[in-house]
């Protein structure tokens, strides 16, 4: 299994991707408004993304939560804990 | 625990080369033994982001619906590269595309699409024929669905009228889970049987008009698992109605589309014969030693793969061997086993030696008078296809798979033959070469002497103006002709049946026939008319024509209908060289044409001024403008 480190850095690269930006300005507080690219579709691509990334599914509820970095990786945590 | 992730393509690598690339090998070649299975959605439109490089597309395609269709395109990008091809895409703003085709100035109009996919979700069209079918009546039912097809109908009428592109419709799956479960089969115009009525009324609707193609969902969807192709909560979030697993499936279908709309279908598939055409080696095994034929596992496997060469042969593809092995050999096997499905005559060309094989693949291809890049190289030895692949990239190798009970599928899913029809001289295609071998047999006989052997041919030509029939044999010699071309202009079907109706063009078609039979439709010619002068914009002929004075017949067909007008006073023709039609650059010249300007990139224009007019010599041939002297 993953640490959780590989998670973490695993779930930056993929946002990073998705969302054009640097991996490095991804971290504790990064909010959706902090991504001009981050609208709905690229919102789905980045649940997809994930999803495919950790073999998890989110729930609709979930992804509505995904906001900022921390859900995501409090989300993704969870899931792999399951 | 990353070895999962080690094993993936090097998307960053391949998304560099796809920014680098310059032309349509470099895009192939960067994308080339990728296993599109393998990307993930992030992968594809990383891919897709680096294939924007501002280069111009060579195909421009639109996606209409009344679902989220905006991650689609992103996939037919990178499909798209994979055979050399540049997408350019536009996405009809959401469930607007009854207005984009009613609105002569519509963003849609202007993007000025080749190809135009119209999807849409029965859910969100008809509501009530997904939420409370089993509410509904038979007659209710009935009439739901006619209300569809018309409403498909109407939207395919505005848009043809509008666009000139060719137009994708896509069907509806049927349900995987009926919701009368098995009971459905029973109930009067049950769900299934509604999805099966409705795909096949729309099917039954488009079919003969070459503008527009069912685009197979629901078969698509089968391949792919029903399952699959809709992630519900993508559905819910975003009226994603197909699905990111589904989207990969449907784009390389829509760029098998995209291929044989631009007639990219490649002419002649080449085999090995010893464990290609049957199992063993017959030089060791002997004729009777070899395995094909039902009995024996391999022999059924072989079978099979003889079936699917002789439905490609069906479709007008040519088939030819180039094998390593001793004439008498193959000859003797060929005729001590009548029981194997292909004969030696089914093959156009053959190449049966010890000579390395891609001097094989050359001959075959001047045999049958193509470029080598027209030609599939199948072979189930690793060190052929990559000496083909070395020495002639251009021409598409295929490496047989271990197993022979691979093989006939390994054909099934080649997309490299596809058209938007098979006509009747595709039906008829190994038949005339055959044709042609016996004319160049008679040729050698009367060896020295040209004008007997011409004579002896006892051609006979019509010549008659394009009706709408012939629009899609007429697409394809636009599309497939590369010798004969003077312009080599690329039209697709909509400008071909522009080009028929306009008072300012001139479409005429010619058809052949000699002692050996039939030719069918062999050349075209497209004359655009101007005040006081025409211009000869196409002038093509099929290069099995080639060579007996019909493209002289032609053009003087050209020069007596246009002069006999006193108000035309000039003909204009143009040549544009490209690699392939080298042997007609000098045409114009031999027809009594006056260069009048030369291109830097070797193009010329022509004149041909009243005055000078002369009509060359052919007079072994019969000229009609009859239709009912050959009939169709």
């Amino acid at each position: 299994m993953s640490s959780s480190w590989d998670v973490d850095r695993r779930i930056r690269e993929v946002m990073a991707e998705v969302l054009e930006v640097d991996p490095g300005v991804i971290g504790e507080g990064f909010h959706r408004d902090d991504a001009p690219l981050w609208d709905s579709l690229n919102h789905l691509r980045l649940v997809s993304a994930l999803e495919e990334a950790f073999g998890i599914k989110f729930t609709m509820k979930e992804v509505g939560e995904m906001e900022r970095y921390d859900t995501v990786r409090r989300l993704v945590s969870e899931r792999l804990a399951a | 625990m990353e070895r999962s992730r080690d094993s993936k393509p090097d998307v960053k690598a391949i998304a560099s080369a796809l920014g680098a690339a310059r032309d349509s090998a470099d895009l192939a070649r960067a994308l080339s033994g990728l296993d599109p299975g393998k990307l993930t959605v992030n992968d594809y439109s990383q891919l897709s982001r680096a294939l924007q490089t501002g280069a111009a597309p060579d195909v421009r395609i639109a996606y209409l619906g009344n679902f989220t269709l905006d991650l689609l395109p992103r996939y037919v990008d990178v499909c798209a590269a994979r055979e050399g091809l540049r997408a350019a895409c536009y996405v009809g703003p959401f469930g607007q595309y009854v207005q984009e085709v009613l609105d002569d100035a519509s963003p849609l109009v202007r993007f000025e699409p080749h190809l135009v996919l119209l999807a849409l979700s029965l859910r969100l069209l008809r509501p009530e024929a997904v939420s409370a079918f089993g509410t509904l009546t038979a007659p209710e039912r009935r009439h739901l669905k006619d209300e569809i097809v018309a409403h498909v109908e109407s939207w395919i009428a505005n848009a043809l009228a509008r666009l000139p592109a060719t137009l994708l419709v896509a069907n509806f799956p049927v349900p995987d889970h009926p919701q009368a479960g098995i009971a459905d089969s029973n109930d009067e115009y049950g769900e299934v049987e509604f999805h099966l009525d409705l795909n096949l009324e729309l099917l039954r609707r488009v079919k003969g008009n070459p503008r527009v193609q069912i685009f197979d969902a629901d078969r698509l969807a089968a391949r792919v698992g029903k399952e699959r192709i809709v992630d519900r909560k993508m559905l819910y979030l975003a009226k994603m109605e197909w699905s990111p697993a589904f989207l990969p499936a449907v784009a390389g279908e829509i760029v098998r589309h995209v291929k044989a709309v631009r007639g990219m279908a490649k002419k002649c598939i080449v085999l090995d014969l010893d464990n290609t055409l049957w199992g063993g080696v017959v030089g060791e095994d002997g004729p009777a030693g070899v395995r094909i034929g039902p009995g024996d596992p391999e022999g059924e496997a072989f079978l099979d793969f003889h079936y699917r060469l002789k439905a490609l042969e069906a479709q007008g593809v040519l088939l030819a061997i180039c094998s390593k092995n001793n004439p008498a050999d193959v000859q003797e096997l060929f005729e001590s086993r009548p029981d194997i499905p292909l004969h030696l005559a089914d093959f156009a060309a053959t190449e049966i030696g010890w000579d390395p094989k891609h001097e094989g693949l050359k001959k075959i291809a001047a045999a049958l008078n193509l470029g080598t890049d027209s030609l599939v190289f199948v072979d189930d030895n690793p060190a052929e296809v990559s000496l083909i692949h070395q020495m002639l990239p251009e021409v598409k190798t295929i490496l047989l798979p271990p197993d022979p009970a691979e093989f006939a599928a390994t054909l099934e899913r080649l997309t490299d033959f596809e058209k938007v029809a098979i006509l009747a001289e595709d039906v008829r295609k190994t038949r005339q070469y055959r044709e042609n071998r016996e004319r160049q047999e008679l040729e050698a006989a009367t060896a020295g002497d040209l004008g007997s052997y011409l004579e002896s041919l006892r051609t006979e030509l019509t010549i008659v103006r394009a009706k709408k029939d012939d629009l899609a044999r007429v697409h394809q010699l636009f599309t497939k002709t590369n010798q004969f071309n003077l312009t080599t202009l690329r039209y697709s079907p909509a400008e071909v049946e522009r080009f028929v109706a306009s008072p300012f063009c001139e479409l005429w078609v010619a058809r052949a026939r000699d002692r050996f039979g039939d030719m069918g439709t062999i050349g075209a010619v497209l004359v655009k008319k101007e005040p006081r002068l025409v211009k000869v914009d196409s002038f093509l002929l099929s290069c099995r024509a080639m060579g007996r004075g019909i493209e002289t017949a032609l053009m003087n067909h050209v020069k007596t209908r246009f002069l006999e007008e006193r108000a035309n006073l000039e003909i204009r023709g143009c040549f544009i060289p490209t690699a392939k039609n080298k042997p007609v650059e000098s045409f114009f010249e031999d027809q009594g044409f006056r260069v009048l300007e030369r291109g830097d990139a070797g193009e010329k224009i022509y004149s041909l001024r009243r005055s000078e007019v002369q009509m060359k010599d052919c007079d072994w041939i019969r000229v009609t403008h009859d239709e009912l002297v050959l009939g169709r």
